[in-house]
């Protein structure tokens, strides 16, 4: 079944400054839409608004075309990668696993992962920033939501886990629709299957990867790697 | 989920409740009523508002553990502390058998 996320008018501001004017943006199954933009645009903000998390001056979220203001606080409908840890510190790995998911089915799978199976007697603060990352991840993924907003969930990955977590992404937006954004744009141009830049508080839609350099994203001759 | 939350801001609570209590039952003479009667006043009222915002400053971050599971900081509160009435009630009762 499809699903879809669409939210607009929302307007942000932080004192004096407009932070963002009017987003509008969709998110459907099967949708990996990368949030590009330059540092302060507001890409975070936009994702904790979204989730529900954060006040807005102004915003219309729905799912499915029901109003829903806090999306988060129904349960099922979205999850969240913050940017920074989430994962509490005081129980080991195994445990944060058995509480946070709730189907036996997917714990298992979790706990016979590759690559955090040796870690499910380790506390949070004894794995490395990737391990963690790759852990919280694979947490949220496994939830059963329609919608995963991701804040940099590239970022102090190295390039296998960062080959790992694309692939990952690409398999679950079967059932999933995805919202990500990274200042890795080379890992979201190639995992995203539509690309929103945030600038002047407005989501551009990239028609071209051009577009990125022509509105000031990315220095001039970037992409020729690309082609 | 939810118990893991309550036991974590409990751990403060009962932590600031125990220490009020103390100064009460030395202040009263070393009165165990006194212990007991302030004891209980914490923990639903001083101590629940202290470990609160205990919790907001040492482990803000983690709320986002529990809003991706629906939890919002409001009904995490207000579940932890609802969940501290049948623990009054079981003192009470245990109070009442025992004739204290």
């Amino acid at each position: 079944m499809k699903h879809q996320l669409e939210a607009d008018s929302i307007q942000k501001n932080y004192g004096t400054k407009e932070l963002l004017t009017d987003v509008y943006l969709k998110c459907e199954t099967g949708d990996i839409i990368g949030l590009l933009g330059r540092n302060g645009s507001g890409k975070s903000t936009l994702l904790k608004i979204l989730f529900g998390t954060e006040p807005a001056l102004n915003s219309s979220i729905r799912i499915n075309g029901k109003p829903c203001p806090f999306p988060y606080r129904q349960g099922g409908q979205i999850a969240y990668l913050p940017q920074h840890r989430f994962l509490p510190a005081d129980i080991p790995v195994r445990k944060i696993i058995g509480i946070f998911i709730a189907d036996k089915h997917a714990q298992q799978s979790i706990r016979a992962n590759e690559r955090i199976s040796p870690h499910l007697n380790k506390y949070v603060n004894e794995l490395s920033g990737g391990e963690l990352r790759y852990l919280e991840i694979m947490l949220l993924l496994n939830l059963d939501v329609k919608f995963v907003l991701m804040d940099e969930p590239f970022s102090g990955m190295e390039p296998l886990y960062k080959e790992r977590i694309a692939a990952l992404i690409t398999a679950y937006r079967t059932t999933k629709g995805f919202i990500i954004t990274d200042h890795d744009y080379r890992n979201i141009i190639g995992t995203s299957t539509q690309l929103l830049l945030l600038s002047n508080g407005v989501c551009k839609r990239i028609q071209s990867l051009d577009q990125l350099e022509t509105q000031h994203y990315l220095p001039p001759g970037t992409l020729a790697e690309f082609y | 989920m939810f118990l893991h939350y309550f036991r974590t801001i409990q751990r403060y609570n009962l932590l600031f409740s125990v220490v009020t209590a103390l100064f009460a039952y030395v202040g009263a003479e070393r009165s165990i009523q006194a212990f007991l009667h302030t004891f209980w006043l914490s923990i639903f009222s001083g101590g629940f508002l202290l470990a609160s915002f205990l919790y907001n400053l040492r482990h803000k971050r983690q709320y986002y553990f529990y809003h991706n599971r629906g939890f919002s900081k409001i009904r995490l509160m207000a579940l932890s502390y609802l969940l501290l009435v049948p623990v009054l009630l079981l003192y009470l009762i245990v109070k009442k058998w025992i004739g204290l």
